[in-house]
């Protein structure tokens, strides 16, 4: 397998990126109907990944291989006003595709952003998924995290 | 060659329905001691029997040596897929179980009983299956609905003692994989180079792409269809599969070296082969498409009652090997040409699981004794008419089950031939006998 390189997000990888969220968030579609996807679901991708690009709080790092985008990562830097640590990085998506599942990848894009998240005050790392969603349960207590929060929700 | 069979179809219908009335269903069990007055019961049940108990219970084992439980199988389903007819539910699989357990003590001399389960959560039908181990000597799943069949077998296999079969999966790969060997041989291919076309991608098809594998095919010279296309690494779907059907998740990722997208024609363009275990025909396969395969093509179009394309079609374009599913056309890739015989060799080895390995040689095995007979494009694998061939299928189980050592019971491959021969022509004098003597009605009298 050719090798996998992790960098910043650039205007030239919008496109492959979204491609990968979009996917992501079909995917969550599929463990609650509260996550049902939006008809234009791939231009608020777009516009949210390009947001990445000029906000400080918000990082996107992607994995190339071949000079194709296989995987990406975006967090925010959240601040927790009433905790210790103050500043929270929150991943919000990532995505491997899946010949490059199994390779240790997501785990690298993980710690890169913990790495790059760490440098801006950052001191812990939060998750966030569709509760069904057992695979990434199972990928996030391999990387010594646990549950530390619950969010239950229904439609009003 | 005929093109249409349906007329065939409704007159056995009807018959079927006739004789199931008349009949009250299909088998029975019959005393296998003498009995010739009450008094024998003081031998064959209480008080004789407690002793037998009593030994059992100090060696579990001794339950495959004094009591049925060597020859005995259970044929469980939940009735979700009932051959074509899809979810009927468990009372109404039960004349198809009623027939699997007819072939069963016909072809293979086994006592198989049909258990239709009333629960469809698959850890509940693990826990049924399971408690049913002490009973029985092998377990054969049957018409349990995809993606379920694949956990089911994966978990009762890593689970139990006695061997367990999922004969959608396992007969039907076995039986696809010996026509193909003969096939290869005919046209002079190479299993580990021939690129080969799975179009469906449901139990049957999933189970023998993993065989082929097995067997020394290369999975990235196979590209397997469904019903959104082309299978590879980038579809839409993927994460999906991850989820609810890992096994066919995993072959997406294995196969398909190439990375090709699209939809049958455009896989089948320069391929050797075509197994196709889909929707029924014809013209999910066109006669163009075979014209853009390689030269010699291969054609198995085992979609029941009408095959994907018609075998004449196949041929005008350019097939040479054609087979299918239906008795009256020639080549008929069917499991009951493995399972009677893979389950005989199991239980008089008493293995304890039948691995992949094992099915491989049961393939080679129905292989190799129809190129004794003489292979040709009309005949590349042996007919269910020749009897023959289940013994053989039978020590080729046994002989590998030793090797792999998972047999309890060691026999040379001559030994194991020979009792499957004793055993099952045995069985098949008993019924012809019930027939002479009229104890089994003739239907002509119905």
């Amino acid at each position: 397998m050719t090798e996998v390189k992790i960098r910043d997000l650039k205007e030239e990888d919008l496109k492959d990126a979204t491609n990968l969220v979009v996917r992501l968030k079909k995917f969550n579609s599929e463990h609650d109907p509260l996550f049902i996807v939006t008809s234009d679901l791939e231009e608020r991708v777009l516009e949210y990944l390009s947001s990445a690009i000029r906000l400080d709080t918000r990082d996107v790092l992607v994995a190339e291989a071949g000079g194709k985008i296989v995987g990406m990562i975006m967090g925010e830097i959240v601040e927790r006003h009433f905790y210790e640590p103050l500043k929270e990085l929150r991943v919000t998506e990532i995505y491997v595709l899946p010949e490059y599942r199994k390779t240790g990848l997501g785990k690298k894009l993980v710690n890169s952003l913990i790495e790059k998240e760490r440098s801006k005050g950052c001191g812990m790392i939060t998750v966030e998924f569709p509760t069904e969603n057992l695979l990434a349960h199972k990928f996030y207590t391999s990387q010594g995290m646990r549950s530390i929060i619950s969010i239950y929700g229904k439609k009003i | 060659m005929r093109n249409e069979g349906e007329s065939g179809s409704e007159r056995y219908s009807t018959l079927a329905i006739k004789y199931a009335r008349e009949f009250l269903g299909k088998i029975q069990t019959i005393p296998k001691v003498p009995v010739t007055s009450l008094d024998d019961f003081s031998v064959w049940y209480t008080p004789g029997v407690a002793a037998v108990s009593k030994e059992i219970s100090k060696n579990t084992d001794l339950s495959f040596e004094m009591t049925w439980r060597w020859n005995s199988v259970a044929i469980v389903t939940d009735g979700t897929r009932v051959l074509g007819l899809g979810n009927v539910g468990p009372e109404a699989s039960l004349p198809v179980m009623e027939g699997k357990g007819l072939i069963f003590k016909y072809l293979g001399g086994v006592d198989a009983i049909p258990i239709p389960i009333n629960v469809h959560e698959r850890e509940q039908i693990i826990s049924v299956v399971q408690a049913l181990e002490p009973a029985f000597g092998g377990i054969n799943l049957e018409d349990i609905e995809s993606p379920k069949c694949f956990y089911l077998l994966e978990k009762l296999r890593e689970s139990m003692k006695i061997p367990v079969w999922h004969d959608d999966q396992l007969g039907t790969a076995g039986a696809t994989l010996a026509g193909l060997i003969n096939a290869l041989k005919l046209t002079g291919r190479k299993e580990s180079d021939t690129k080969i076309v799975v179009v469906g991608s449901g139990a049957a098809n999933i189970a023998t792409v993993n065989l082929l594998s097995h067997a020394g095919f290369d999975l990235k010279n196979i590209t397997m269809v469904d019903s959104h296309g082309i299978l590879h690494p980038e579809r839409e779907d993927m994460d999906t599969l991850m989820k609810n059907n890992p096994w066919k998740y995993n072959l997406a990722l294995k196969t398909n070296g190439q990375r090709r997208k699209g939809d049958i024609a455009e896989a089948m363009e320069g391929a050797d082969a075509v197994v196709a275990a889909s929707k029924q025909g014809p013209g999910v396969i066109k006669g163009e498409w075979v014209r853009r395969m390689e030269k010699r093509a291969i054609i198995f179009a085992l979609a029941n009652p009408i095959p994907e394309i018609w075998p004449n079609e196949a041929k005008e374009n350019g097939a040479e090997i054609v087979a299918t599913g239906r008795s009256d056309f020639p080549n008929q890739v069917n499991n009951s040409l493995v399972f009677p015989g893979v389950f005989r060799g199991a239980l008089d080895a008493r293995v304890t699981k039948i691995n992949e390995r094992m099915i491989v040689e049961a393939a080679r095995e129905l292989a190799r004794f129809a190129e004794e007979k003489g292979i040709s494009d009309q005949y590349i694998i042996p007919t269910m008419e020749e009897w023959e061939v289940f013994p053989r299928v039978a020590a080729a189980i046994g002989n590998s089950g030793v090797k792999e050592g998972l047999a309890r019971v060691r026999m040379s491959r001559e030994e194991f031939l020979e009792r499957a021969k004793e055993i099952i022509s045995a069985n098949r004098l008993i019924i012809e006998k019930m027939i002479g003597m009229k104890l089994i009605r003739s239907v002509s009298e119905i």
